[in-house]
């Protein structure tokens, strides 16, 4: 196997202009109000039920070579890996002089360039605008946006392929708009290849002129300040941001830590899949090796370096402090390696489309690996990955719609709260569309979103509970797309804290035809008109021992409803009177 | 509008009073006067310092309490309550199945992405206080399953028996259907009388089930302290004499009765800014200015709010503290920079101002009551644009030894800045804050601001209002003549206005004009009631019609303004050409043949002021004969002795050049150099670009 490392470069010392700390602060904000901007637009324009109410899109800014300069808040997985893929893009496609201004540059490959550093994956449209400066290329907006179909076999991408050429047309990086004028052959091309042409039109209509706007407010700054003082401005913002990032892993005691964590646990696709993970920290400086970690599969799991590293980039932003600027110098005390061919660095052709499975494993891997050393700076597992995803023909317009959502579940305990019940979980962070907007524009009935009962880890914290989802498809010949995390090996506490119940898929739940999927993720699964799906989601980890919890606490849970009157007694040690909710005795 | 309307009804003798939470500011009209006053708020309540304010501003003007016509109340109130979440126990009764809507909100970590310690803010009702039943609604409104009704008066009887003094009732589609929830408010007036019921379709009548939860819950929790606010006010107004019929401020820019007000108190939470833009617009109005941005700044934030031809732009989205709402507002930017924001360095050495500020208590250094922290104003007075004797014309001394120690050690010395280059760089990241705020008002929605006028008051704007013009290449700057009370002149001068909406998603060419041509007859019907429950007289009342409209397949709207014959079917065109022009200019492109769709029409009822007459005085003209000067510093670093005037010496046509600074009672006006100002006959102080 090849293993392939990524050097970042270590922070040089050359002297350059004094920054002033005034005019730094002006420029940190006003970039990040551009990528701020980028977004809005989006959002406010775009026809995607997965853009105007879930938020599927991050913005950054970037320096002429690709760096992280301010980004807006986002889906994680999507923001870390904006430069990842422009980086290619100049090295592989369009170096810095073949850029003019007016170019807008788009691509979806996961394979563009060498090695797996591009696209997410094909519904993920990457595009990028140049802005030039007294005729110099000095920086980039970037604008990620998820897109709802691209032809692939299923709807929306969805089902379970075994190679990325059932994922949908792939777009090489390619000039999409060429100084200022669309390439209408190209955009046919796009547009033909999916079923929602109409949606599709609109969305990356809308996302080319987005990133277009922000360009003009990062060039007012160049003009404003000029390029020395902006250079030097940028280059002390990104040295900040790596020297707090370092003191941080500085506190980290030296050593190797290593954790392991599967992937379709349940034995879907021949699974358990092993993501191994050998955390060595020296001095200021983190390796994450995944050497161990099992080959990609013929499935649509396996993760691209680009999110493998935005995965990475996201837990140590988590691990370190939150309130470090976002930039490119947050990356630059870490190093991986990530041997190609394996499900943390996928190679051509293998299929991607569900990679935040593995994603979502990797953070769970790095909080796992560190709790020995830094128990206060992880959290217990969380959910994992959950797509609730419907197909079926609305008889309203006798066409193919799709509706559900990236679910939310439990999410770990931390050492100083309990954790967050029902919420987007980690390296994705969608919002959940209204249920009044899907009945709306899909054939479905929602009968059920409620916490669900005893499935958050128990524990002095104790994890977040996940919920119970249930919905009747109305429409014809309907296909559920289904993919779950954990449901046999459960999401797991830390420093004591117990494991979170797991996830499950039921079908016609409570009716004489009540049956339960095989597996938690898998191919689509053919239902028919009528029936209803009901999903379980996961809860999070706990936080240190259950019986440390303080009764009062217990008891308040009971009272809502999160915790049943048996688990507290067994698991917590307080009896509860089911009646009256009063504490009638502790078992500790 | 200009003073010289001899035709139509006198303008009534008016007080507007704006409460905040230091200052109740209040204003007087009386034909051709208007008088200005500011007491301090009583927090505890607040009815006392008003009832103090009107006491003293009738002492002074001599006006008797009888002879005042119309009260105008605008308030911070609703949001402190329930930022400070002390309110009353309240219930929550949603659709079977659906009980954690509230809690489960969006779900969404926008923007704490990567802080594993942040928590999201517990819902307003706890889980043990929230109830279903059984019942359903389509999202055409029709009823798929009854109303479980002995389930209803269960779930009733149970919170009322938890101790609930409200009860919020959302059940999913009840926008298109509201006949379940009027059901249960029904059976709640037989089962627990004593306790209030709030109806998600009575407050806000659209989609989004967590938003419309959201909403009304924030309403059921405030209904009966606000209920026992304003009875508390009318009493206070009645044993001081003023019988007048009184009104109060809405997020919407229009004011209503108590009585009206009361039913939906949400409708308040905005009520604090609107003064302001009102006040800003109709006063740039009589001064022949149609395109205005307005900024209030004051002691811990700034909102920045665009106007366009003359009208305010309503939205329906908005935030108190951290709870969503769906309430019409007009639009504004609200930002955490104001003269108290503090100064800091992130980890001793990144400068960063706010958003936290030192409030009133113990407010900047300068203010002597223990501030230890360097704020926006501090750093004012060190540049030498404040006059220390001469804060709140000379009600508070500022200690500018205090305020030079304080920014020195907790700023400039680690910074290894020098004390003016610190001031500076303060204010200039504030301004900076302040201008990607205007940028997000104007910039972000294709408006062009280079050919607005900014229109700045509130105590610390016309500090900023030239500095922040310049930074948006706008030329024209207007201050009014007692900045720190335009919010509560607003007051007086607001229409009542109730905007009323239907949601009826329509292809725009399509066959249901019938349909909506219906819906606009019902709306006015609405309408027109609505006016006439608040005794508007027919001659004043306005109608104006506009409609929300999207392409196929977007869930956010563009608001036109309509004509009812545009729904006509040889005027639609019309109206699609518009939309496709608008979708340009907001978004960067459009889909020329791409079907539009009608979401909303919407109705703005209006029970129209007779305008004021405007205290104009001839001009004078000549230059000002500065009372002083003082080492100021600008913004380029450089200090000069520049002229300091007071602005109650300012006569019309005066002019001035800058560097120059104008002290008004309450608030200062900084003149960089380059600039000039002109007063015109209203005393506005008009700043443009350039030298005479």
């Amino acid at each position: 196997m090849i293993s392939t490392t990524l050097p970042m470069p270590e922070a040089d010392a050359v002297a350059r202009p004094a920054v002033d700390p005034v005019t730094q602060e002006i420029i940190r904000n006003a970039l990040r109000a551009a990528a701020r901007r980028i977004t809005r637009r989006m959002i406010r324009s775009a026809n995607s039920f997965i853009v105007k109410e879930m938020e599927d899109c991050s913005a950054s800014i970037l320096d002429a070579d690709g760096q992280l300069l301010a980004e807006e808040a986002g889906p994680p997985i999507q923001l870390n890996t904006v430069g990842i893929c422009l980086k290619t893009i100049l090295e592989h496609y369009f170096p810095k002089e073949a850029w003019q201004p007016g170019d807008v540059v788009l691509t979806n490959d996961t394979f563009a360039g060498s090695g797996s550093v591009a696209a997410t994956h094909g519904n993920d449209y990457l595009v990028f605008h140049p802005v030039f400066f007294e005729g110099e290329l000095v920086a980039f907006t970037g604008l990620m946006v998820h897109h709802l179909d691209i032809g692939a076999m299923h709807m929306g991408t969805r089902g379970w392929g075994t190679e990325i050429f059932q994922e949908g047309v792939r777009i090489p990086p390619l000039k999409l708009v060429e100084q200022g004028r669309l390439d209408e052959k190209v955009m046919a091309i796009i547009l033909t290849n999916t079923r929602t042409p109409e949606v599709h039109e609109n969305d990356v209509l809308s996302q080319l002129s987005s990133v277009q706007v922000a360009a003009e407010d990062v060039l007012a700054l160049y003009r404003k300040y000029g390029r020395a003082t902006m250079q030097a401005c940028l280059d002390d913002l990104l040295d900040y941001s790596e020297r707090r990032t370092r003191e941080q892993i500085a506190l980290i005691p030296d050593g190797t830590y290593s954790h392991a964590e599967p992937v379709l646990d349940d034995g879907a696709c021949g699974g358990p899949y092993w993501l191994r993970l050998k955390v060595v920290k020296s001095g200021s400086n983190l390796l994450f090796d995944f050497t161990g970690t099992d080959p990609q599969i013929k499935g649509p799991i396996n993760s691209p370096l680009a999110t493998t590293l935005a995965a990475i980039y996201y837990a140590m932003r988590c691990i370190t402090a939150a309130e470090i600027p976002s930039n490119e110098g947050c990356k630059r005390p870490i190093r991986v390696e990530a041997p190609a061919g394996t499900l943390v660095n996928a190679r051509s052709p293998a299929a991607v489309m569900q990679r935040m499975v593995v994603c979502h494993s990797i953070v769970d891997l790095i909080m796992g690996a560190l709790a020995e050393a830094v128990p206060e700076r992880v959290m217990g597992d969380s959910c994992g990955c959950l797509y609730n995803y419907s197909m079926a023909i609305d008889p309203r317009s006798n066409r193919r719609v799709m509706f559900g959502e990236v679910v939310p579940g439990g999410i770990g305990a931390t050492v100083g709260a309990d954790g967050i019940n029902v919420m987007a979980c980690h390296v994705t962070n969608c919002r959940i569309p209204p249920i009044e907007a899907i009945e709306t524009e899909s054939p479905v009935r929602y009968l059920r979103r409620e916490l669900r009962e005893d499935s958050g880890g128990a524990g002095r914290n104790r994890g977040g509970v996940g919920q119970v989802l249930t919905y009747r498809i109305l429409g014809d010949d309907p296909h559920l797309h289904h993919t779950s995390q954990k449901s046999v090996s459960l999401p797991q506490g830390t420093s004591g804290g117990l494991p979170g119940d797991g996830g499950r898929w039921v079908i016609n739940e409570g009716t004489p035809e009540e049956r339960r999927l095989a597996y938690a993720i898998g191919e689509i699964e053919q239902l028919r008109q009528g029936d209803t799906v009901t999903h379980y989601t996961p809860g999070g980890g706990g936080y240190g021992a259950p019986k440390e919890r303080d009764p009062e606490r217990v008891r308040a849970d009971v009272e809502a409803g999160l915790v049943s009157v048996e688990t507290a007694a067994a698991i917590y040690g307080v009896r509860i009177d089911p009646v009256s909710y009063a504490i009638v005795g502790l078992d500790r | 509008m200009t003073g010289d309307s001899t035709a139509g009804p006198r303008p009534p003798v008016a007080i507007g009073v704006d409460t905040g939470g230091t200052h109740t500011d209040l204003v007087l009209f009386d034909r051709d006067r208007l008088v200005t006053l500011k007491v301090p708020s009583t927090p505890d309540d607040l009815t006392r310092g008003i009832a103090a304010g009107i006491g003293e501003i009738l002492g002074q003007t001599g006006v008797t309490a009888d002879a005042v016509e119309r009260f105008v109340y605008a308030t911070t109130y609703v949001t402190n309550l329930i930022v400070e979440g002390q309110s009353s126990r309240i219930g929550l009764i949603t659709t079977h199945g659906f009980r954690d809507v509230l809690e489960i909100g969006r779900a969404s970590r926008k923007p704490h992405i990567y802080d594993i310690h942040w928590r999201p803010a517990p819902p307003l009702v706890p889980r043990k206080l929230r109830r279903t039943v059984r019942e359903r609604i389509a999202p055409d409104g029709e009823v798929l399953e009854p109303l479980d009704e002995a389930e209803t008066r269960a779930a009733l009887a149970a919170l009322a028996a938890e101790g609930c003094e409200a009860i919020a009732v959302t059940f999913l589609h009840a926008y298109a259907n509201p006949a379940h929830e009027r059901r249960v408010a029904e059976l709640a007036q037989e089962v627990c009388p004593e306790v209030e019921v709030s109806i998600s379709s009575d407050v806000v009548r659209e989609f989004r089930e967590f938003e419309r939860t959201s909403t009304t819950v924030a309403n059921a929790f405030i209904k009966r302290s606000l209920q026992s606010h304003l009875g508390t006010l009318r009493r206070e107004l009645d044993r001081g004499g003023v019988s007048a019929p009184a009104y109060v401020m809405r997020g919407n820019g229009g004011v209503s009765t108590f009585a009206s007000a009361a039913g939906v108190p949400v409708a308040l939470a905005h009520s604090g800014p609107m003064g302001g833009i009102i006040g800003g617009t109709t006063l740039a109005k009589a001064c022949g200015l149609s395109d205005i941005i307005t900024l209030d700044m004051g002691g811990t934030s700034a909102d920045i709010s665009l106007v366009s031809g003359g009208t305010p732009v309503l939205t329906g989205k908005s935030h108190i503290g951290p709870y969503p709402l769906l309430i019409p507002m007009l639009d504004l930017v609200t930002i955490g920079a104001g003269g108290g924001s503090i100064a800091w360095l992130e980890r001793g050495e990144k400068l960063r101002v706010g958003p936290r500020s030192a409030g009133s208590v113990p407010g900047p250094a300068c203010y002597g009551q223990g501030g230890e922290a360097a704020t926006v104003t501090d750093c004012n007075l060190i540049a030498g644009r404040l006059n220390p004797g001469y804060f709140l014309a000379g009600a508070r001394r500022l200690d500018t030894d205090r305020a030079r120690t304080v920014l020195w050690e907790r700023i400039a010395e680690p910074l290894g800045l020098t004390l003016e280059a610190a001031a500076l760089g303060v204010i200039a990241i504030s301004e900076a804050q302040m201008a990607d705020a205007m940028r997000l008002v104007s910039v972000d929605r294709g408006i062009d601001p280079r050919d607005f006028t900014l229109v700045a008051f509130g105590a610390a704007g016309p500090l900023h209002a030239i500095a922040l013009a310049e930074a948006l290449s706008m030329r024209r700057v207007l201050i009014p003549p007692a900045p720190g009370n335009l919010s509560a002149t607003g007051l007086i001068l607001a229409d009542i206005r109730h905007d009323l909406v239907r949601t009826i998603v329509s292809d725009l060419a399509g066959a249901e004009r019938d349909r909506l041509v219906s819906v606009l007859g019902e709306l006015l019907h609405d309408a027109e009631a609505a006016l006439a429950a608040e005794r508007v007289a027919a001659d004043r009342r306005v109608l104006l019609y506009s409609a929300d409209l999207r392409y196929q397949g977007q869930n956010y709207e563009l608001n036109l303004p309509i004509t009812p014959d545009l729904l006509a079917e040889d005027r639609t065109a019309t109206l699609a050409e518009r939309f496709h022009e608008q979708h340009r200019i907001a978004y960067g492109y459009h889909l020329a043949s791409r079907p539009i769709q009608i979401v909303n029409l919407r109705v703005t009822a209006l029970g129209v002021m007779p305008p004021i007459v405007w205290p104009r005085q001839p001009p004078s003209g000549g230059a000002a004969a500065p009372s002083e000067h003082r080492h100021v510093l600008l913004p380029d670093g450089t200090a000069r002795e520049v002229p300091i005037d007071r602005f109650v010496t300012m006569r019309s046509g005066q002019r001035l050049g800058g560097p120059a600074l104008i002290e008004y009672p309450g608030s200062t006006l900084f003149v960089p150099p380059e600039w000039s100002v002109e007063f015109d006959d209203m005393l506005n102080a008009r700043a443009e670009r350039g030298t005479f």
